[in-house]
C-alpha cells in the first residue's frame, strides 16, 4: 500500500518537472534573442570567444547620440501619433457603421478595409512612389497617408469586435434621459468604448513606430526614423553597441505604452464577456 | 441616430464608413494600378509607353527562383510558429499552474519592431555572435545561419516574432472558452491528451489557422528582416523587387514593379486559400 | 583598406583612427582614378541658379578649400598653368601630407573609370558569384 502510494506520487512530480522544463524552454525562445542586445548596449569592449563583455561603457550611446538618435527618436513618435490619431478614428467610424448601422454589402466593404492586410507594404510603396513625386504630395505625407492605411485593419477589426461585444443599452437609456447626440458620444460611446480605442491606436502607433520598408522607400532620405537608423548601423560592421542602443531605443517606448493599455486583443473584447 | 435599418440608417452607415473607405481605396486601387501599369511597360520612367509582358520575362530566372524562396521561408517561420505560439497559448492559460510570465513574455516580444528583431537574431545568431559563445563553439566551427545557404537566422527571426503572436490570438481564445469545457471533460474523466485532443486543440484551431495564414502573408511580403540576414543571391520576393525598383539601371525599375505584382498575386492567393480551409475548418468543428 | 578619397587618409591619421605608419599603395599596373562632376537636370526648374552654384564650385577659392587637408583634402580639377599667379600660390603652399603621394605621383599611372554601361553588369556579377557563390 506504502509503496504503490509513493510511486503514484512519484508520477505527477515527473510530470511538474517536464512541465517546468518545457516552460523554461519557451521562456528562453521569447527572451534569448533580446539578452545580446542587452549586453552589447553597455559594452565597450566584448570581443569573441568571451561569453560576457570584457569592458562596460557608454561608448554604445555615444554612438547612438552622435548618430542623430534623439532626432529620430522624436520622428518616430511623431509618426506613431500621427498614424494613431488618424487611423483609430476612422477605425472607429468604420466600426461603428459595420456594426450598428446597415452599410450596403457589408462584407465587401469589409473586405476592403482589411484589404491592406494581404498587400505587401513594399509593393504598396514600390506601386506610389513615382505617382506621390508626380503628384508632390510631401514624402513625409505620403508616409503617414500609406501607414495609415495599413494600420486601419488593425483599428477596425479591434474596434469592430469591441463593439459587437458591448451593450447598446446604456446609449438608449441616456437618449431616452434627453442626452443630445454630442453627449451621448462623449459620456456613454466614448468611455465604454476607451479600452478598445487605447488598444486600437496602440497598434495603429506600432505601424508607424515599427516601418522600415514604407518610410524607407516613400520617404526619400528624408524622414530618417529610428528603423531607419537601426537598419544603416546594422548593415555595416563593428556598430553593435550602437545597433544594440538604437534597437532598446526602440524596444522600450512601446512596452512602456504597453504597460500602460494592457494587452490589446484581451482588453479590446470588452468587458462584456 | 441609433440606426434603424432602412434607407436613413444605411446612408448614415455609408457616411460613417466612408473616411476610412476612401483613403484605403485610393492608395490600394492607386498602387496597384501604377505597379501594374509599369510593369507591362504603360508609364515607363523615359521612352513612349508600350504594352510588353518584358518586365515578367526578362527577371524570370530570378523569379524562378525567389517564388519557391519566399514561399519556403513563409512556410517554415509560420510551421515554426504556430508550433511554439501553440505551446505558449497552452502555458499561459493552463487549467492548473498557468504560467502568467509567459503570457507577459509573449505579449512583450509583439511589439518588438521586425528590424529590431532582426538586429537581434545577427548578435545572436552570427558566427561571433551571443549564442556560440554561449555554447563554447569557435567562429569558424559555426555554420552560417545569418547569410547562410539555408536562411537560418531569417526564419529564426519570424519565427521568433509571429510566434508570439500566435500565442497572443490563441491564448486570447482559449482563455475565454477552454476552461469550462477542459473541466466538463475532466470531471467527464477525459484523461490529458484526450481533453487536448478533442477540447483544447479543436477550440484554438480557427484562430491558430488564422493567425498562421496571416503570419504566412506577413512574411511573404516583408523586407527588412531579409534584406538584413539573408544571402545576397537568391534573393526572395521583396528583396528582388526593391532592389530592381531602387537601381540606377533605369530599364529595371519595370522589373521591379513586376516583381511587386506577382508578390502581391501570391499573397491575394495564399489568402483565398487560407479563407477557404479556414471555412472547412469551421463547417467541420 | 580600400577608399575613394585618399585624401581623407590625412585626416584620420591625425585623429588616431589609423596608425602613423598608413602608407598609400600606388599599384604598378595603375589606379582608378575618377573625377566628380557636377549636373544639372535638363528638367530643373532653376538651371541659371544651379549654374552659378558649379561656377562658384569650380572657382580657385572654393577648389583651394577643398585641396586644403584641414577642409577635404580631395584633388583640385584645375589645370593650376592657367591659373593667376596669386591663385597658384595658394595651391603651391598647401601642406604636403606625409601619407598621401602627390598628385602626380597618385595620377601617373591612372585608367579613367569603366563606362557607366558596365556598372550594373558588374554589381550583378559580383552578386551572384561572390556573395552568392
Amino acid at each position: 500500500m506504502g509503496l504503490i502510494g509513493r510511486r503514484a506520487a512519484a508520477r505527477p512530480g515527473r510530470a511538474v518537472l517536464a512541465t517546468r522544463l518545457g516552460r523554461a524552454v519557451l521562456a528562453a525562445w521569447l527572451v534569448l534573442p533580446l539578452v545580446p542586445l542587452l549586453l552589447w548596449a553597455v559594452a565597450d569592449r566584448w570581443s569573441a570567444p568571451a561569453v560576457l563583455p570584457q569592458e562596460l561603457g557608454t561608448d554604445g550611446l555615444r554612438d547612438a547620440l552622435a548618430a542623430g538618435g534623439p532626432a529620430a527618436l522624436a520622428r518616430s513618435t511623431a509618426l506613431g501619433a500621427a498614424v494613431a490619431v488618424l487611423a483609430t478614428p476612422l477605425g472607429a467610424l468604420a466600426a461603428r457603421a459595420l456594426v450598428v448601422h446597415r452599410v450596403p454589402r457589408p462584407g465587401a466593404v469589409l473586405a476592403v478595409l482589411l484589404s491592406p492586410l494581404v498587400l505587401p507594404p513594399f509593393a504598396v510603396a514600390l506601386g506610389l512612389d513615382v505617382l506621390l513625386l508626380r503628384l508632390r504630395v510631401p514624402a513625409t505625407a505620403g508616409v503617414v497617408l500609406l501607414l495609415t492605411v495599413a494600420a486601419l485593419p488593425y483599428t477596425t477589426i479591434v474596434l469592430r469586435a469591441a463593439l459587437a461585444a458591448q451593450d447598446r443599452g446604456f446609449e438608449e437609456e441616456a437618449r431616452t434621459l434627453g442626452a443630445t447626440p454630442w453627449q451621448v458620444l462623449r459620456g456613454v460611446q466614448v468611455p465604454l468604448l476607451a479600452p478598445a480605442l487605447a488598444g486600437a491606436a496602440f497598434l495603429a502607433f506600432l505601424v508607424g513606430w515599427s516601418d522600415y520598408v514604407v518610410t524607407l522607400l516613400v520617404g526619400g532620405g528624408r524622414l530618417v526614423t529610428l528603423p531607419l537608423l537601426i537598419g544603416s548601423a546594422a548593415s555595416a560592421t563593428g556598430n553593435e553597441a550602437q545597433v544594440a542602443v538604437l534597437s532598446l531605443t526602440a524596444v522600450l517606448p512601446p512596452l512602456a505604452l504597453l504597460a500602460l493599455v494592457g494587452v490589446p486583443g484581451r482588453r479590446a473584447r470588452g468587458g462584456r464577456r | 441616430m441609433s440606426g434603424p435599418p432602412g434607407a436613413r440608417g444605411r446612408r448614415t452607415g455609408l457616411l460613417l464608413v466612408l473616411p476610412a473607405l476612401v483613403p484605403v481605396v485610393a492608395v490600394v486601387g492607386a498602387a496597384l494600378t501604377s505597379a501594374l501599369l509599369a510593369a507591362l511597360g504603360l508609364a515607363p520612367l523615359v521612352g513612349e509607353p508600350r504594352l510588353t509582358g518584358a518586365a515578367f520575362t526578362a527577371p524570370a530566372d530570378q523569379l524562378a527562383s525567389a517564388v519557391p524562396l519566399s514561399l519556403a521561408i513563409a512556410a517554415a517561420a509560420t510551421a515554426a510558429a504556430a508550433a511554439v505560439g501553440l505551446a505558449l497559448a497552452l502555458a499561459a492559460v493552463a487549467t492548473a499552474r498557468r504560467s502568467r510570465l509567459l503570457g507577459a513574455l509573449s505579449a512583450a516580444t509583439v511589439p518588438v519592431p521586425h528590424l529590431v528583431g532582426a538586429a537581434a537574431m545577427g548578435l545572436l545568431l552570427a558566427d561571433a555572435g551571443f549564442l556560440p559563445r554561449l555554447l563554447g563553439v569557435a567562429p569558424e566551427d559555426w555554420p552560417a545561419l545569418v547569410g547562410g545557404r539555408w536562411w537560418v537566422a531569417v526564419v529564426a527571426e519570424y519565427a521568433w516574432k509571429e510566434s508570439a503572436f500566435v500565442a497572443l490570438v490563441v491564448g486570447g481564445v482559449l482563455a475565454s472558452r477552454s476552461r469550462s469545457y477542459g473541466e466538463t471533460a475532466a470531471v467527464l474523466g477525459a484523461g490529458r491528451w484526450a481533453r487536448f485532443r478533442t477540447v483544447t486543440l479543436p477550440l484554438a484551431a480557427p484562430a491558430l489557422g488564422a493567425a498562421s495564414a496571416i503570419s504566412f502573408v506577413y512574411v511573404l511580403g516583408s523586407y527588412e528582416v531579409a534584406a538584413l540576414l539573408g544571402r545576397a543571391a537568391p534573393e526572395p520576393l521583396p528583396v528582388l523587387a526593391v532592389r530592381l525598383s531602387t537601381s540606377i539601371d533605369l530599364a529595371a525599375r519595370p522589373q521591379g514593379a513586376a516583381v511587386a505584382v506577382v508578390t502581391a498575386g501570391l499573397a491575394l492567393l495564399a489568402v483565398v486559400l487560407a479563407l477557404r480551409a479556414l471555412r472547412r475548418l469551421a463547417a467541420w468543428g | 583598406m580600400m577608399t575613394y578619397g585618399p585624401a581623407t587618409l590625412t585626416d584620420l591619421v591625425a585623429d588616431g583612427t589609423f596608425p602613423g605608419t598608413t602608407r598609400v599603395l600606388t599599384l604598378e599596373e595603375g589606379t582608378f582614378g575618377n573625377a566628380s562632376f557636377l549636373a544639372v537636370p535638363s528638367t530643373s526648374g532653376d538651371s541659371a541658379g544651379a549654374l552659378v552654384v558649379a561656377d562658384l564650385a569650380l572657382s580657385p577659392e572654393q577648389q583651394l578649400a577643398k585641396a586644403d587637408p584641414a577642409t577635404w583634402g580631395q584633388f583640385t580639377v584645375l589645370d593650376l598653368d592657367r591659373l593667376d599667379p596669386a591663385d597658384r600660390r595658394g595651391f603651391e603652399q598647401l601642406p604636403a601630407s606625409p601619407v598621401v603621394p602627390p598628385y602626380e605621383e597618385l595620377a601617373a599611372n591612372a585608367q579613367p573609370e569603366l563606362s557607366a554601361g558596365w556598372v550594373t553588369a558588374l554589381d550583378e556579377g559580383w552578386r551572384r558569384a561572390v556573395l552568392g557563390g
